[in-house]
């Protein structure tokens, strides 16, 4: 025989927040009239010890066994008032919080109808407990290792922060070596820094970690399993090189292969077999299988290797193994890749001295340092132009979308800082150079980044604005002094033509999420318009998928180096957090089959995003098995687009239940009589 | 069907909105933190997401007397993956329902309410004030 429901009401006055525009004594008098009401009361703060020692003592002396609070925003005491049933040995989800303050009290004009507002929300509180049982949190066993994706900065120091704490990793990635973009960088802005030595002391730290195991031209492939125990199958595909030539640079001036190399985005070409010039791990040579994907191209390396007499050194074939390993969190560390401008964007691909702003950082790490002119391409450089907003903050009707057909309508946010940096680090080495930037707004949000800003105008950098709809019009010039002449609309001299001639065209191209459909679609994360990957909430849950999946860096969308460590920490301590539990308490209010209801449509099974329910065979009575949707507690996220997808109406989202809320609406709707 | 249905009045000016756990409902709240005036008639609901009700739910509820209803979806910011497209098919077929039992169309809205977005909340809720205004004169 089920339990007399006993249900407490507890108005609170919140000083005069509440008080003033709610007869709150009144609200307490109509409700304590309700059925299946015990007690009403009214208290000044119900969220001080006192209220919350009364709501206690109700509990235990008068056998409440189901409480409202009407009050704040449950954002703000729901788990205090959780926490009171607890202490009193209630079950804490035998709780309704109710908010009128910020959507009553605070919103209303008129005091008579802000108190019959709050009545009837409360009612329907009334009316959605009445029905409300006891739930326990799903606990799960947690698996106390995990994998980081990516051997990026964001990747790297999430690994070495876990690490650190003891925690035992599987820093994962996909190309021969670690280090990321950051490694490729050469001073970081604001300050100065040294990326190569941010990059080399995160390398030692996570090498020499014994938690951390770091397999390189490594993907995961395959996955399964939900926060708290995933298992992951990872497939890794060899370095190619058996035993290292000693004269290797010799021998791979002979090899026939090379490519556009992208350490340096796309400024050198490079061989085959190759390793990076910046700071990287492992420092061994690697076979770039994945520029030999073409069979002819295979074939004419296998050439050159048999021809070289190289079969003992080089393997002929990639080989690829595979294994599986458990892990109790996932932190997706993917990165970015810069935007590449479509052919003829502002020159791009036209003239060789059109180049992106990567491209100049790499070149300005090559330039001979000692030299107090800008050559490049054979020719001294005079005149610099700096275009912002190259494939960011793209506007329909007025930039053509990518290849994909969509639009960056995002700001990249690290370009400007990083513009203006290499504006000044021109200016620095070069000062007599003159330095242009076509801008569409300055955006150095950041500590000591406007500085940067003030310095630039300082050393000369002209700033030039426009509106998007007429953007800079690049025109190439053939042998005259300057290799361009930029034209803009410019803003700050109330749209005056103003024609600037230049040698070298910089764009400072946005950032770009990298292709990891796989990924996404193995462990069901969401991703915003911008293709980056999606937090769960921008604040309350800033670097976890509601899939459970940890975010770290620029996966998440545009950051600088220093925004993607604060990123990849928070997401390293998040995940340990974690993984030094033994069992995970996972949200109750997740989908439950009625198997009386069930037919086994599948219909629940075809909507459900995270393979969370299947239909299977079950024991309906003693000795009888029928077909029917069962949902797997771990994976269940409780969205519950089942639920509407049921015609039977055999699935619900315990804790909220339609029949609970449709309850509830019938109450609210009802008369207010005093 | 729609021109025999025979048009259903409103009972009462309340409105319903409904708002999703993680997103709209502190969108609501935002409203709430500015002090931002909306009618008392304006009665705000949570749940995980607006998904979990199949379309005749919303008929049964005007049905019951509420004049509005304003889903309050997150939009593309749900966490739930794909939902709001699945929710903006259930409200289609509501509508669809709603021709048939000659209801206006107008009296359910799908929004997406941002977190943060207290302006947009407090638009939609005035619209459809001034609407069953209008229609209550009217009647």
């Amino acid at each position: 025989m089920s339990e007399k429901v006993k249900i407490g009401v507890y108005v609170c006055h919140c000083g005069f927040n509440i008080a003033e525009m709610v007869d709150v004594k009144k609200v307490a008098e109509v409700l304590g009239k309700e059925e299946d009401v015990e007690v009403a009361k009214d208290f000044i703060f119900m969220c001080s010890d006192a209220g919350q020692k009364m709501i206690e003592n109700d509990i235990k002396e008068k056998g409440i066994n189901r409480v409202i609070v009407a009050s704040c925003s449950p954002l703000l005491h729901e788990k205090t008032f959780q926490g009171v049933l607890e202490r009193a040995g209630l079950n804490k989800f035998l709780f309704e919080h109710i908010n009128i303050r910020e959507q009553v009290s605070w919103v209303s004009k008129n005091k008579e109808s802000a108190t019959e507002k709050a009545i009837r929300l409360i009612r329907g509180g009334i009316a959605k407990i009445r029905k409300q049982q006891a739930l326990e949190p799903i606990l799960k066993k947690v698996t106390k290792s995990v994998a980081v994706i990516g051997g990026g900065v964001a990747g790297l120091i999430s690994a070495k922060n876990l690490g650190e704490m003891g925690v035992d990793v599987t820093l994962i990635e996909k190309s021969p070596f670690i280090g990321g973009m950051v490694a490729r960088w050469d001073k970081l802005f604001p300050n100065d820094e040294n990326a190569q030595d941010i990059v080399r002391k995160l390398i030692e730290e996570v090498k020499d970690n014994k938690h951390i195991r770091i397999l390189t031209n490594s993907q995961i492939v395959g996955g399964k399993g939900s926060l708290g125990g995933y298992s992951v199958t990872i497939e890794t595909i060899s370095r190619g090189i058996k035993r290292l030539p000693e004269n290797i640079e010799n021998i791979l001036s002979s090899c026939p292969i090379e490519i556009d190399s992208p350490e340096s985005f796309g400024l050198e070409k490079r061989k085959i077999v190759y390793k990076p010039e910046y700071i990287c791990y492992p420092e061994e040579y690697a076979i770039d299988w994945d520029n030999l994907s073409d069979a002819k191209e295979l074939e004419k390396y296998k050439k050159w290797v048999k021809e070289s007499n190289l079969e003992e050194k080089f393997e002929l074939e990639k080989t690829v193994t595979k294994e599986e390993i458990n892990v109790g969190a996932i932190i997706f560390a993917t990165g970015f890749e810069p935007y590449e401008p479509y052919e003829g964007e502002y020159g791009w691909k036209k003239h060789p001295n059109v180049v992106t702003l990567p491209q100049l950082i790499e070149i300005l790490k090559r330039v001979d340092k000692n030299q107090t002119h800008f050559v490049y391409n054979g020719k001294e450089i005079k005149s610099v132009a700096f275009i912002h907003c190259v494939g960011s903050r793209q506007i329909e009707g007025e930039d053509i979308p990518g290849p994909d057909g969509k639009l960056n309508t995002y700001c990249s946010r690290y370009c400007c800082n990083a513009t203006i940096h290499t504006a000044n680090e021109l200016k620095k080495l070069y000062p007599n150079l003159h330095v242009y930037e076509f801008y569409r707004d300055i955006r150095t949000y950041g500590l000591d980044d406007e500085d940067m800003y003030t310095k630039a105008s300082k050393n000369d950098v002209i700033f030039l604005r426009f509106n998007n709809e007429y953007k800079p019009e690049v025109q190439i010039l053939e042998n005259e002094k300057y290799n361009f002449v930029i034209s803009v609309k410019d803003q700050l001299s109330y749209y005056e033509e103003v024609d600037i001639p230049a040698d070298m065209v910089v764009l400072s191209v946005g950032m770009v999420p990298p292709q990891i459909d796989d990924l996404v679609s193995i462990f069901t994360v969401s991703r915003g318009n911008d293709g980056f990957l999606l937090e769960a909430h921008p604040k309350l849950k800033p670097v976890e998928t509601s899939s459970g999946i940890f975010l770290a860096g620029t996966a998440q969308g545009p950051m600088n180096a220093s925004e993607a460590a604060a990123g990849a920490t928070a997401a390293a301590v998040k995940v340990a957090a974690v993984v030094s539990k033994d069992e995970l308490a996972l949200s109750p209010f997740i989908a439950r089959v009625d198997i009386t209801k069930c037919d086994a449509t599948g219909k629940c099974v075809e909507v459900c995003e995270y393979n969370a329910i299947e239909v299977t065979e079950v024991e309906v009575e003693k000795g009888k098995v029928e077909r029917k949707a069962q949902v797997n507690p771990t994976l269940c996220v409780g969205g519950g687009t089942c639920v509407s997808a049921c015609p039977n109406q055999a699935i619900r989202i315990v804790g909220w239940t339609n029949e609970q809320i449709e309850d509830m609406i019938t109450a609210m709707i009802k008369e207010v009589k005093e | 069907m729609q021109q025999n249905a025979k048009r259903q009045k409103i009972k009462t000016k309340k409105i319903l909105i409904i708002t999703t756990n993680d997103i709209s409902y502190l969108g609501a709240d935002t409203a709430g933190q500015q002090h931002l005036k909306y009618s008392e008639d304006a009665l705000i609901i949570r749940v995980p997401d607006p998904v979990i009700f199949p379309p005749d739910f919303y008929v049964r509820t005007l049905e019951k007397g509420f004049g509005g209803i304003i889903v309050a979806s997150a939009g593309d910011e749900s966490p739930f993956l794909n939902s709001h497209a699945r929710l903006a098919k259930n409200i289609d077929a509501a509508y669809k329902i709603m021709n048939e039992k000659g209801i206006d169309t107008k009296r359910l809205v799908l929004t997406a309410i941002c977190s943060i977005c207290a302006g947009s909340f407090i638009k939609a809720v005035n619209n459809m004030t001034k609407y069953l205004d209008s229609v209550h004169e009217q009647e």
